[in-house]
């Protein structure tokens, strides 16, 4: 079953606090601080899901997200979703979340399949 | 005497379209000249004026024949030619009972010939006069009249089309401020859905109960640095919003230590990565404590946004009467092209999420503690950014 989840964002505190919610619901995390950085990653290694912000240098998250989102459950975690840019995650079936909805996100992550126990009752 | 005066609300109707059209007191201009040298020729007068009768005098746009700026508005003449839309013809204004006690009449001029056509706007106000003036009595023919009309038109005219393009000026200008003000507004409000966002997953995480003390401790860190975030976009925010319309930014000028006001800005950032050098003896700057600190904070946040975590080098020195924080970051630089217009308002640069508003602000501030921002950057591998305050013992 894999555990592993891929979160690219260039903020470092954005990356922190995703890594230490998915790792209390029994996720292993892999960081990107660049979209380059998450294609490489992507290619190198097998993940359940990919959490991808849109604005980081090297390629953009919309970039990663399309050859993510050929394989895996995608999710543009961001806060430039412009009715184009949505459009866009339409037509790659990627889903696209603002900034601020971290719910929707955790929820998103509990709805993977093999969803892994959470490691804190 | 009849009375000359027009009802009030008219005249002060009159007097609003004068005002709109912004003639008043301009300076001589060939446009008009040619009309009153057209008239003056075609009619075979010596003297021509246009004149635009104002609440209490009659300011010459064009004398032709005459050297003149303006007269006191006295009953007859031009204050009479003003009132009724039909040309105003006085053949011998000695006999004329409107005019024989005008000052121009009996004066040195002894004008004694004097037809008027109004000047009519397309509102219906009449702005003045566009006329003929003679110092022998005669007769005007219905050709000259006819003419004198349409000279007047051409005047009128000429007034209108000056009017319509100040008026597409100020609404372009208009159009513009709105078009950045949303652009701020919009700019600041993406901008704060990142601190937002982490303050709120941070919150959340602090409500687990197997948290270590350590990892406490970071959430602490990290909610107090996008907290000051969030207050520096709304500080900005306001800041903008004050200076809108060129208002001048208010400071409190102080003799001030610039080592602990830089220190404490560069606490907010809770950066390993940011260094902090003091050139000592640094003397007090005349500043304004508080606004100081925001120019740093801005300078710093701006070198660690663009630096992608490398280091930060901040550098307090005195030079030549003036006192200097630098801010030395090894990020992307800016492009030679782009140097000057840094600290332009709503400048952003290519890679930039910002609102644009930081630098502007930050140069507005320093300008008005009578200092100034600068900046020196070598594209692809960093910028330095240096604040520059007067000494407060410049002053004294």
């Amino acid at each position: 079953m894999n555990r592993r989840i891929l979160v690219a964002d260039d903020e470092p505190d954005i990356r922190f606090l995703l890594e230490a919610h998915l790792r209390r619901r029994g996720w292993q995390v892999d960081e990107a601080a660049t979209g380059t950085e998450a294609l490489d990653l992507l290619r190198t290694h097998e993940y359940a899901a990919a959490i991808l912000d849109h604005r980081m240098p090297g390629a953009s998250g919309l970039e990663v997200a399309r050859e993510s989102s050929v394989s895996l459950p995608t999710v543009l975690f961001s806060a430039y979703l412009d009715p184009q840019l949505r459009a866009e995650l339409v037509e790659l079936d990627c889903l696209g979340l603002d900034k601020q909805d971290l719910d929707g996100l955790l929820r998103f992550v509990d709805g993977l399949s093999g969803a892994p126990e959470p490691a804190v009752p | 005497m009849p009375s000359t005066r027009l009802p009030s609300a008219d005249e002060a109707a009159r007097l609003d379209a004068v005002r709109r059209y912004d003639i008043l007191d301009t300076p001589p201009d060939g446009s008009f000249d040619r009309i009153t040298q057209l008239a003056a020729r075609f009619c075979q007068v010596p003297i021509s004026t246009i004149t635009i009768v104002d609440r209490e005098r009659i300011w010459f746009k064009s004398a032709r024949g005459v050297d003149v700026d303006e007269i006191e508005r006295e009953p007859g003449l031009c204050s009479s030619a003003v009132m009724q839309l039909e040309p105003y013809v006085v053949t011998d204004a000695r006999l004329d009972p409107r005019t024989l006690d005008n000052a121009l009449v009996c004066g040195e001029l002894g004008l004694r010939f004097y037809a008027a056509v109004p000047l009519t706007t397309r509102g219906g106000h009449n702005l003045g006069t566009l006329n003929v003036i003679d110092v022998e009595p005669r007769d005007i023919s219905e050709d000259e009249l006819a003419t004198l009309r349409d000279l007047g038109d051409v005047v009128v005219d000429e007034l209108e089309l000056r009017l319509a393009a100040r008026e597409r000026v100020a609404a372009e200008a208009m159009r513009e401020a709105a078009a950045l003000r949303d652009a701020v507004v919009a700019g600041i409000s993406h901008e704060m859905r990142t601190p937002l966002g982490v303050l709120r997953g941070i919150m959340s995480l602090q409500e687990a109960d197997d948290l270590t003390a350590d990892e406490a401790e970071e959430l602490r860190t990290k909610q107090r640095r996008h907290l000051g975030h969030l207050t520096r976009l709304v500080q900005r925010f306001l800041d903008y919003a004050s200076l809108e319309g060129d208002r001048r930014p208010a400071v409190d000028l102080a003799p001030v230590d610039l080592v602990p006001v830089v220190e404490e800005a560069l606490d907010l950032f809770d950066d390993q990565a940011i260094t902090l050098h003091v050139e000592a003896p640094v003397p007090a700057a005349l500043a304004d404590a508080s606004r100081t600190s925001q120019i740093v904070e801005e300078l710093v946040n701006n070198a660690t946004r663009f630096s992608h975590g490398g280091p930060v080098e901040v550098a307090l020195r005195a030079a030549d009467e003036t006192v200097r924080v630098s801010v030395a970051d090894h990020g992307d630089g800016i492009h030679p092209d782009d140097l000057q217009r840094v600290f332009d308002r709503a400048f952003r640069g290519p890679d930039s999420t910002g609102t644009g508003l930081g630098l502007y602000l930050a140069r507005v501030f320093a300008e008005e503690q009578d200092g100034h921002v600068e900046v020196d950057s070598t594209l692809g591998a960093g910028s330095t950014f240096t604040l520059v305050l007067p000494t407060a013992s410049t002053r004294t």
